[in-house]
């Protein structure tokens, strides 16, 4: 009896060990057994024109992944590439993809048919390692529009945890990796849905637990006109097709499209441009270096913010503001125009683009035909007469420092001083670091060490237009929660206030509006029925062919939109790049989008 | 009305109300357990059906046993001993037996498996060893004597190792014998020598097998390889995580996960999941531990407990030896199977194919289990007899046998309940 009681007891002893005092513990262990949590990426927000249109969208579509290490098995390659229908080259080099981290799974293979993905998932043993998954990728209902300016997204790589943004994503998220997608990427990023999924002894889902659903990302509404942005990238194709025709080696363009009031970017353009359609489930090694290649002169970058060139002839409107506010000069004031000038000695003679000479001129007359000779005069007396105040006038409206729009890689270009010089010239041996009266000169008609942004150089004219206030640009218009209500605006902000009288930007005005109706941009804007006021430029960057420029507003009267377009290697400005701008103009008003080029080979 | 009287009489008199009680309510349990743990298995209703037909069958064969005199087996010590041995190794006979995967050894007709021989051989081994042992009336002093037995009451577990190697089944036997030896009067020194010299060659017979398994490809000269990881498997869990070690860590999940109140019938995750390999055979005790928890499972360690009190009171109420030690060896089959089955599913015991009385599914051992309390209720029927209160008699009944002295009654209630004290002082009394 005893005995009985004895091994009872030791078996309810046992039994009240497990169940009573480690209950808790194998409560867990039973969990963890049945239970598997999987995360569903939650959609990104979509990104709309600012009329609503979806230039990017979501589509769900089924991937098949490989770890790194399966290019090493030609067998499991060679199957891949036989049911993915993918070529064995192409297997190898997604798997081998030296763009993702080694551990990150890569794309093999996307929109695979169910079939297939049937197949793989059954046959694991033919397949070891690989994965199938449902991803929600990218899709560009609109195209390859505004490409570098909306950027593109990806899986999230090691890299990508090193920025700060990114501290609390899991790996396998879809990333914004440029552009729009990366600036907005905490709205447009939603949250992971979760599941708990119950599985049995096999693995096989039994019942799904809890499922709470993914929250989609928000809705990012930009300041873009899908349609003025398309007529913009078409128009600029056109400027560099039409610059290698006229003998240029043109091969690039950027253009802004502003609007002058809000600083809204209306457009923003950069040709070459690319796909971001070719990103969509992990760019093949191929494709991304043909994107980097010399050949394919840079697609990736977003020369209207992130590349900066010498502003030229477009920078005499604020030399002439700034020798009117410095008492250097005054609207009236007139210097002879020889088609070079010695002020800086016999040895030193600069000349003007019109070697004929302009003759008597005033500042309209400098500015409508874009006289050098009297600008330099004022840089003389610039360099002279102040220390290094041309530099600290430009500062004003915004040159050398960053516009602050809302997208990344923007740069600040730069405007040259004896300091940056000296600096500079630690770095270059063999090139002097003194600051010589040449140098003021040349900055006076934005040549030499000056560089700008085309985004600097629309949002500066139109300060301009609008009465000396530089508008912060920026593209994002608002963002939307799930029921479409607007959760975030974007503030119209000053960005810079320059020192600047009424009178003297009423004068300017009335210049700018020459420059179109008697001036450089004469010839490009004949017939046009738009009013525009605006100013060419020709970019010297020897030993490469001149650049174009031309930024304008319109209508001259009551100016909404100021447009600026720059042609890389594209000529004289009024050849290559007042054509692209009364075509964008045109666009903007519906009015005569047509592009010719331009015969004028003034400055 | 006086006949009634006497019927009701005789009825109280001769049915163990108690045992009845108690095997119901396991039956009870275990239907229930049962139902619980195949009802997500495909052909579910199979094994109810099965289970339902093992139960009658059971119940037709315990009255059968409780009505038919135990005494008459010691008449046929030959017999028992053909059947015994044909029980045993019937399943390697060519025509009628049938080695399925494991240690399941069927005796079957064509293809059809008909039933477990090794279970009711248990009982068939209980008859015989007490018949034995009954013989020398208590008082196996002589070391020839006990050796004698010993040998003999060694035979089923050999013939087991060696023609079905079915490990746990011949510990069941093994420790049957032990049981009946005991209360047959064997000295307390044999027995503990023996039980020294039986565990000290199941560790070395273990050990060389493992050895020898190492070198061969896993399986050993006699147990095969997954025989060996079970028992390995008790002294490091981690040695075969896929096999036995995964069995046993379910089913100490699936017990311990139950708490206190267990997850509610057919709510095991574990179980109905899949986790829990053999979940209504071996591992029934880990479905009820998770699905009824503590209060469920101590419910039932509690029946048990009361099953053999029950058993105990019989077998010291015996009207001879012979019912003595049939009880004894009852009590020895359950509590061993009971301690090892339970104590395998919670990591005490290593994990043999031995079922649980009553629980486990399974019709051979279901029907054995059963007509052991029919042997066991025919124990406590013929004790009475020859006492018939008020001298009133059973009349025309075909159980009237010869009345067994009240002293040797009371001689062999004495040997069963207090064996070791008597054996001890060497001064107990003969009949």
């Amino acid at each position: 009896m005893a005995f009985f009681v004895v091994v009872i007891g030791i078996l309810a002893a046992q039994l009240w060990s497990m169940q009573i005092i480690q209950g808790a513990e194998f409560s867990e262990r039973a969990a963890a057994n049945r239970l598997r949590e999987a995360t569903t990426i939650a959609p990104r927000g979509r990104i709309l024109d600012r009329h609503g249109a979806e230039l990017i969208g979501n589509r769900t579509t089924m991937v098949v992944l490989a770890p790194a290490q399966a290019i090493e098995d030609d067998e499991l390659v060679e199957r891949l590439s036989t049911h993915l229908m993918v070529a064995e080259t192409d297997v190898r080099e997604r798997i081998g993809s030296v763009k993702d981290a080694p551990l990150d799974m890569r794309v093999v293979a996307i929109d695979v048919p169910m079939d297939t993905i049937s197949y793989i998932a059954e046959n694991q043993a033919l397949f070891p390692d690989i994965e199938v998954a449902a991803r929600a990728v990218r899709t560009y209902p609109q195209g390859a529009i505004a490409a570098q300016l909306l950027g593109y997204a990806g899986i999230i790589s090691e890299t990508d945890f090193e920025d700060e943004i990114f501290t609390d994503y899991h790996s396998g998220d879809i990333v914004g990796k440029s552009g729009v997608e990366y600036s907005f990427e905490t709205v447009l990023q939603g949250v992971r849905g979760r599941q708990l999924i119950e599985v049995d002894a096999h693995g096989r889902p039994q019942r799904v637990v809890e499922d709470i659903p993914p929250q989609a990302g928000q809705d990012v509404v930009l300041t873009l006109d899908t349609g003025i942005q398309r007529a913009t990238e078409d128009i600029l194709q056109r400027s560099v097709e039409a610059g290698r025709d006229s003998g240029e080696n043109t091969i690039a363009a950027a253009a802004v499209v502003i609007e002058i009031q809000t600083g809204e970017i209306i457009a923003l353009a950069s040709n070459p441009t690319f796909d971001p359609e070719q990103f969509v489930g992990g760019i093949s090694s191929t494709d991304w270096e043909a994107l980097n290649d010399e050949e394919s002169h840079f697609p990736l970058i977003n020369r209207a913010i992130s590349a900066a060139y010498p502003p030229a002839s477009t920078f005499k409107a604020f030399v002439g503001l700034g020798g009117i506010e410095y008492s250097i000069a005054e609207t009236s004031t007139v210097h002879h125009c020889a088609g070079a000038w010695n002020r800086m000695g016999q040895w030193d003679v600069k000349n003007c683009w019109n070697r004929l000479g302009h003759g008597m001129m005033d500042m309209r007359d400098a500015v409508a035909h874009s006289c050098n000779v009297y600008f330099y005069n004022i840089g003389y007396d610039f360099d002279v007469m102040t220390d290094e105040a041309l530099q600290a006038y430009l500062r004003e409206w915004g040159y050398g420092q960053l516009t602050g729009i809302d997208v990344p890689g923007e740069v600040a270009g730069r405007i040259p001083t004896a300091d940056w010089k000296a600096a500079w010239s630690l770095h270059n041996p063999g090139f002097s670091g003194t600051w010589v009266l040449g140098d003021t000169v040349n900055l006076s008609i934005g040549q030499g060490d000056v560089l700008t942004t085309p985004l600097q150089v629309a949002t500066t004219y139109a300060g301009i237009a609008n009465h000396g206030h530089v508008m912060r640009p920026h593209v994002l218009r608002s963002v939307l929660d799930a029921r479409g209500v607007e959760v975030l605006t974007t503030p119209t902000e000053v960005a810079f206030e320059p020192s600047v009288s009424p009178e003297s930007l009423a004068w300017m005005n009335e210049y700018l509006r020459d420059v179109v109706t008697d001036g450089t941009a004469r010839p490009a804007f004949r017939g046009f029925p738009i009013p525009v006021s605006g100013k060419t430029g020709t970019a010297e960057m020897p030993p490469k062919d001149d650049s174009a420029w031309f930024v304008g507003y319109a209508p001259a009267e009551d100016p909404i939109y100021c447009v600026a377009v720059f042609v890389e290697q594209g000529g004289a400005g009024g050849v290559t790049a007042s054509p692209a701008a009364r075509a964008i103009i045109g666009a903007i008003f519906g009015a005569d989008t047509s592009y010719r080029l331009g015969t004028d080979r003034s400055r | 009305m006086t006949s009634m009287k006497i019927i009701n009489y005789d009825i109280r008199r001769n049915v163990n109300f108690p045992l009845l009680a108690v095997v119901a309510l396991l039956l009870a349990l275990g239907t229930t357990v049962i139902f619980s743990a195949t009802s997500a298995m495909p052909g579910a209703s199979g094994f109810m059906l099965r289970h339902v037909v093992g139960i009658v069958l059971g119940l037709v064969l315990m009255v059968g046993f409780w009505i038919f005199d135990y005494r008459h087996f010691t008449d046929a010590i030959i017999p028992l001993w053909i059947l015994n041995v044909f029980l045993i190794i019937s399943p390697r006979i060519p025509g009628i037996g049938s080695t399925g995967g494991g240690s399941e050894r069927w005796l079957a007709i064509g293809t059809t498996n008909i039933m477990q021989p090794s279970e009711p051989a248990k009982l068939v081994t209980i008859l015989l060893l007490a018949a034995i042992v009954a013989r020398y009336e208590g008082e196996i002093y002589e070391l020839r004597d006990f050796l004698k037995v010993l040998v003999l009451s060694l035979i089923p577990p050999a013939l087991m190792m060696i023609f079905i190697s079915d490990l746990g089944t011949a510990l069941v036997f093994v420790a049957i014998s032990l049981g009946i030896l005991w209360v047959g009067g064997a000295r307390l020194r044999y027995v503990a020598v023996l039980l020294a010299i039986g565990i000290t060659f199941a560790f070395g017979f273990v050990y060389i097998e493992s050895q020898y398994a190492k070198e061969n490809d896993g399986d050993g000269h006699i147990l095969k390889e997954y025989q060996l990881n079970r028992l390995m498997v008790f002294v490091d869990p981690t040695v075969d995580p896929r096999g036995a070690g995964y069995n046993l860590s379910q089913a100490k999940i699936s017990i311990g996960s139950g708490e206190f109140s267990g997850k509610g019938l057919g709510s095991g995750t574990q179980s109905n999941l899949n986790f829990l390999p053999e979940r209504h055979t071996d591992f029934i005790f880990a479905v009820l531990g998770e699905e009824a928890g503590f209060l469920g499972a101590v419910t039932l360690l509690g029946l048990y407990l009361a099953l053999l009190v029950v058993a105990l009171s019989i077998c010291a109420s015996s009207v001879d030896l012979y019912g003595s030690l049939i009880a004894a060896g009852i009590m020895s089959m359950w509590v061993f199977q009971i301690f090892e089955n339970v104590g395998m599913n919670m990591g005490l015991m290593p994990i043999t194919g031995i079922p649980l009385p009553f629980m486990s599914y399974g019709s051979s051992f279901l029907v054995t289990n059963l007509a052991a309390v029919g042997v066991l209720l025919s124990i406590w029927r013929q004790r009475t007899y020859q006492s018939p209160i008020k001298g009133v008699d059973d009349d025309g009944s075909q159980l009237a046998e010869p009345s067994t002295p009240a002293l040797q009654r009371t001689q062999s209630t004495r040997t069963a309940e207090k064996g070791r004290h008597s054996r001890r002082s060497s001064s107990r009394p003969r009949t």
